[in-house]
């Protein structure tokens, strides 16, 4: 063991702990209901002592102290000589809690994370060895009969709860960046059950990770633009990939035979040329019948010959062509499987959720996970933490009762909640069912008339699953009273949100007094979609299947103006027709010349519109793709795809072209007088301003657009070299001390070239001494300032003496 | 091979490696690996010479990341400019296009430069430095020619302003001016163009 730690195997401290503390919460929950299994223990024992030696190794004795304790506890435990004290899980579950903190800091924040939580590494160990001893549980670490008060914890920033930790609270550090740290970790158990949604996605498994800030969890969010991601294949899949791969590489080599055998197919054809003509040229001379017989006979031989070897290499291609149509197929399925995980890896921080949200509000929930091995895209099951979680927090609180009014309802005391998970009809279903008390119908329409939605008549009129609709509308909550565990503010619209982000679905059925079931339907991947084809101003573009409700040829008589917009009829519906070529900015409007017009009818929330499109091609399969990141978000569109003859595909964005139309037909005047006042205006000279730090490149661009200059920026010389080529500048105001490039290179780089060499150079520097001057006007400098002089009137002077006034 | 020789061939093979060396042979290897000749050095860079209407151009050879035949461009909406055309399929993966002759200025004109090759592709090259990837079209690609940097000339006033701009120097290759394209500036000009 090392006294200086050495952090060049973070990340790979990082995984184990993520495994390794997984593993732990998982079995200390499922040891809590079964005492006595002595592999879960076995287990256990593992995992603690894997993480030991890690944090040995790294030379994190702050860590390896605690996981060690924990080890001897499980060893006694596996001998059967400890029994289970009060609080035995909660002080164990906390201090797996600690460890998989100590998977979050990266290598910059691990010293302080160290420093500030060595007290509380102290004080579990202390408590550890007492129950070891075979002690109680010191009262701190229980958090059954007290339970850490979700009041006092917020998201963000938590201060240690007095009766949670107070060792903790002895560890309030003095510097300010271990005070963050160690104050979020040091209240793990009441941290835990109040994160807001999305933080608690990766909360159970890393909570150290969410709080830190810094260092976002690697796994979970992807990281910054730049770093590659790395992601999780499972070997197996790998394995049949390599293989796969070698045997197109396999498949491939054939193909040079085949050109081979085409080669001397096409030479023996050449042959059977010349003789056919040797047997023109023969009955031209008048040769007697018996030799041109012979002639046409051996002619007849030979292209029988050719004949049958291509029969033969026929033969040989087509069995080629139908092994090559399986293997890439296989290829692509297996690629796709790639993208897929086991539903379990997503879900696995929920029963810890459920037990610690129990705990708090003193319900009995028996939670279980059904269907952890159906697999998910991997993009799709990091989008379903969030909406999963609100629901099972909803469960918990506003649906499951507590164990007294259970019982006066005949029902057991310990309330069931059940996650289910599978695949269905090519589509991934999600159940989220409780047994709890089951959504009012009644109550919930007079809510309706209460909150003006419909009148008392159309809401008795409305069946029960129109009812339950107006669960997801934003602002809608039944709940009486705002809790810390959910309904705080933000409705199931959310998750009607980020399922429809995805392409999905959500419904809800329920039974007054048997319970409630939250039914999410999703697509499989997200990485094919099945799409409806169309062609826009010459190009393709797809809708995404699921967001049509149909399509139909239009007569353009059926169509109807209002207010600039233009409308049809569907169904009695009065819906309004959205030109896809304006909305994507694309030149022409709705076409009044064809008698027809094909419409694609599009849901957008509860509402329909129909898009206008030039021509419908078909449905097909696309593989999505993301555009480019550099062309950041483009306006009604969402992805792009390759048709199946390689030709670029863009995917349209529902709901982002129909808002766009919206915006345009209300903001179109505006962007149009804008431009003009814009035209007025005669050109500004133009100045380029050079320099690294931005304080100063904001004052001098200040200086100079309050003189009333046009004024562009550079980051350093480099930049400025580039940028002072391609615009064209009056005036060039450049730093000395620059990265890459410094300012006295640059200036004699401009004055070295033909077309800039007479452009004026300003050196601003904060160097004043005679000889940087010099050297400063050497390099071709026409003023060289200090960055003194932006504080009187010397700067813009000598702006003013080089290239006059801003305009001429 | 398998067959042994007779001896005394053998030995007449082996006479003929033992022969004593002529007279001053020694001398002139000593001398020669004393004193080796000068080799001359010359500085060259590797540059893809391709013809963008009737101008020949060059890139270094290290950004260029593909020559590929050409594909269709599909326009993106709203962010479709003169420079920036759209996306296209570049061996599976999409790729934003650009036309590089609305970035150097190049004026429309109907007669073409003389060719360099025999057959004449219409081709796609594909350039990346850091990540950033652009694909653009050409009429036709020559090939890689490794150019001394002494034979580069300065790029004469005639050319437009536009193109001047992005020449580091002309090189001429089978009669024709090559303009080898700074690749830095035309990085630095097409992120700000195209975004």
């Amino acid at each position: 063991m090392s006294d200086t730690p050495d952090f060049s195997m973070l990340d790979l401290y990082q995984q184990e702990v993520e495994t390794h503390g997984s593993a732990l919460n998982n079995g200390l929950l499922a040891l809590e209901s079964a005492p006595h299994d002595t592999a879960l223990i076995n287990d256990l024992m593992r995992a603690a002592h894997s993480l030991k030696g890690a944090a040995r190794i790294l030379g994190l004795q702050v860590v390896s102290t605690v996981a060690h304790a924990l080890e001897d506890i499980f060893v006694k435990v596996g001998e059967g000589k400890l029994e289970f004290p009060d609080g035995f899980f909660d002080l164990l579950l906390q201090t797996v809690d600690f460890l998989v903190d100590s998977g979050g800091p990266d290598a910059a924040a691990m010293p302080a994370w160290l420093e500030g939580n060595k007290a509380r590494s102290d004080a579990l160990t202390q408590a550890l060895r007492e129950v070891h001893a075979g002690g109680p549980v010191p009262e701190a670490f229980r958090s059954g009969g007290a339970p850490a008060e979700p009041g006092a914890a917020e998201p963000t920033s938590v201060e240690p709860p007095a009766e949670a930790a107070p060792p903790a609270g002895a560890a309030a550090p003095e510097e300010d960046k271990a005070s963050a740290i160690s104050e979020s970790a040091s209240a793990p158990s009441s941290e835990a059950p109040s994160t807001s949604a999305t933080q608690k996605a990766d909360a159970p498994a890393k909570p150290a990770a969410a709080a830190v800030g810094a260092k976002p969890s690697a796994k979970a969010a992807p990281k910054a633009a730049g770093a590659e991601q790395v992601v999780r294949v499972s070997a197996d899949n790998l394995n049949r990939l390599m293989g796969l791969a070698a045997e197109t590489l396999v498949e491939t080599r054939q193909l040079e035979h085949f050109r081979d055998t085409l080669l001397r197919l096409k030479e023996a054809q050449t042959e059977l040329n010349t003789r056919l003509d040797a047997g023109l040229k023969q009955i031209e001379n008048g040769a007697n019948a018996a030799s041109l017989l012979r002639q046409f006979v051996q002619v007849r031989l030979a292209a029988g010959e050719n004949l049958r070897a291509i029969r033969n290499q026929l033969e040989i291609f087509d069995n080629f062509s139908r092994r090559n149509t399986l293997l890439s197929d296989r290829l692509y399925r297996e690629v796709l499987e790639s993208r897929m995980r086991p539903f379990g890896d997503g879900v696995q921080g929920f029963p810890r959720l459920i037990r610690d949200l129990a705990k708090t509000i003193a319900k009995k929930i028996d939670f279980k996970i059904e269907g952890r091995d159906t697999p998910v895209d991997r993009d799709i099951l990091d989008r379903l933490e969030a909406p999963l979680n609100h629901l099972l927090r909803n469960a918990c609180d506003h649906g499951l009762e507590l164990p007294a009014d259970r019982k006066a309802a005949g029902k057991p005391e310990t309330g069931t909640l059940r996650l289910l998970a599978r695949h269905s009809a090519g589509m991934l279903i999600v159940e989220v069912r409780d047994d709890g008390r089951g959504i009012d119908l009644a109550r919930l329409r007079e809510k309706i008339v209460e909150k003006n939605l419909a009148t008392a008549e159309m809401a008795q009129n409305l069946n029960d699953d129109e009812v339950l609709e107006f669960l997801f509308l934003p602002g809608f909550s039944t709940a009486k009273q705002v809790t810390e565990i959910s309904g705080r503010g933000v409705g199931l619209d959310v998750v009607m949100t980020l399922m429809q982000e995805v392409g999905g679905q959500v419904r809800v059925s329920s039974e007054l007094g048997k319970g409630t079931t939250f039914h999410l339907q999703l697509p499989i991947t997200r990485s094919v979609i099945r799409a409806l084809l169309v062609e826009i101003d010459g190009e393709p573009y797809a809708f995404p299947l699921s967001r049509i409700n149909r399509t139909l040829l239009l007569s353009i008589q059926d169509l109807k103006v209002l207010e600039n917009r233009q409308y049809f009829d569907l169904d009695g519906q009065n819906i309004g027709l959205v030109s896809s070529r304006s909305a994507l900015g694309l030149a022409g409007a709705v076409s009044m010349i064809a008698r027809h017009i094909n419409v694609v009818v599009v849901n957008d929330r509860n509402n329909l519109y129909g898009v206008e499109v030039d021509k419908l091609t078909g449905e097909t399969d696309l593989v999505v793709r993301p555009l480019d990141r550099r062309l950041g978000k483009v306006p009604g569109v969402s992805a792009a795809a390759l048709s199946e003859d390689g030709e670029p595909i863009l995917i349209l964005d529902v709901e982002d072209l129909v808002h766009s139309v919206d915006k345009l037909l209300a903001g179109g005047e505006s962007i149009q007088a804008r431009y003009a006042q814009e035209e007025e205006k005669a050109p500004a000279k133009r100045v380029l301003v050079v320099d690294d730090s931005i304080t100063v490149r904001e004052t001098e661009r200040q200086l100079l657009e309050n003189a009333g200059y046009a004024v562009e920026v550079a980051v350093d010389g480099a930049d400025g070299w580039n940028a002072v080529r391609l615009g064209e500048f009056d005036l060039v105001v450049s730093d000395v001390d620059m990265p890459r490039l410094n300012g006295y290179e640059f200036v004699s780089r401009i004055r070295q070239d033909s077309r800039l060499e007479r452009l004026p150079v300003i050196i601003v520097s904060y160097k004043d001494r005679e000889e940087d001057r010099l050297k400063g006007l050497e390099a071709g400098a026409d003023y060289y300032l200090t960055k003194s002089s932006f504080q009187d009137e010397t700067f813009i002077g000598a702006v003013h003496d080089l290239i006059g006034g801003p305009r001429e | 091979m398998s067959e042994p020789l007779p001896s005394d061939e053998a030995r007449r093979i082996e006479s003929l490696l033992d022969r004593p060396y002529p007279e001053g042979y020694r001398e002139e290897w000593i001398e020669r690996i004393k004193n080796p000749p000068e080799e001359e050095v010359r500085e060259t860079v590797p540059l893809l010479v391709f013809r963008l209407r009737d101008e020949w151009l060059a890139l270094r050879c290290g950004v260029v990341k593909e020559v590929c035949s050409e594909g269709a461009v599909h326009r993106i909406p709203r962010r479709t400019n003169a420079v920036l055309r759209g996306v296209t399929n570049v061996r599976g993966e999409l790729q934003l296009t650009v036309s590089l002759r609305a970035l150097l200025g190049l004026a429309e004109r109907k007669d073409e430069a003389a060719s360099l090759s025999r057959r004449v592709y219409r081709r796609m090259i594909l350039i990346a430095r850091e990540g950033d990837a652009f694909a653009f079209r050409v009429e036709e690609v020559y090939g890689v020619v490794h150019f001394e940097l002494e034979q580069m000339q300065a790029v004469p006033v005639t050319v437009s302003k536009a193109l001047a701009t992005y020449t580091r120097g002309l090189f001429s290759l089978r009669g024709q001016q090559i303009g080898w394209l700074d690749d830095e500036l035309v990085f630095h000009s097409l992120a700000s163009k195209t975004l």
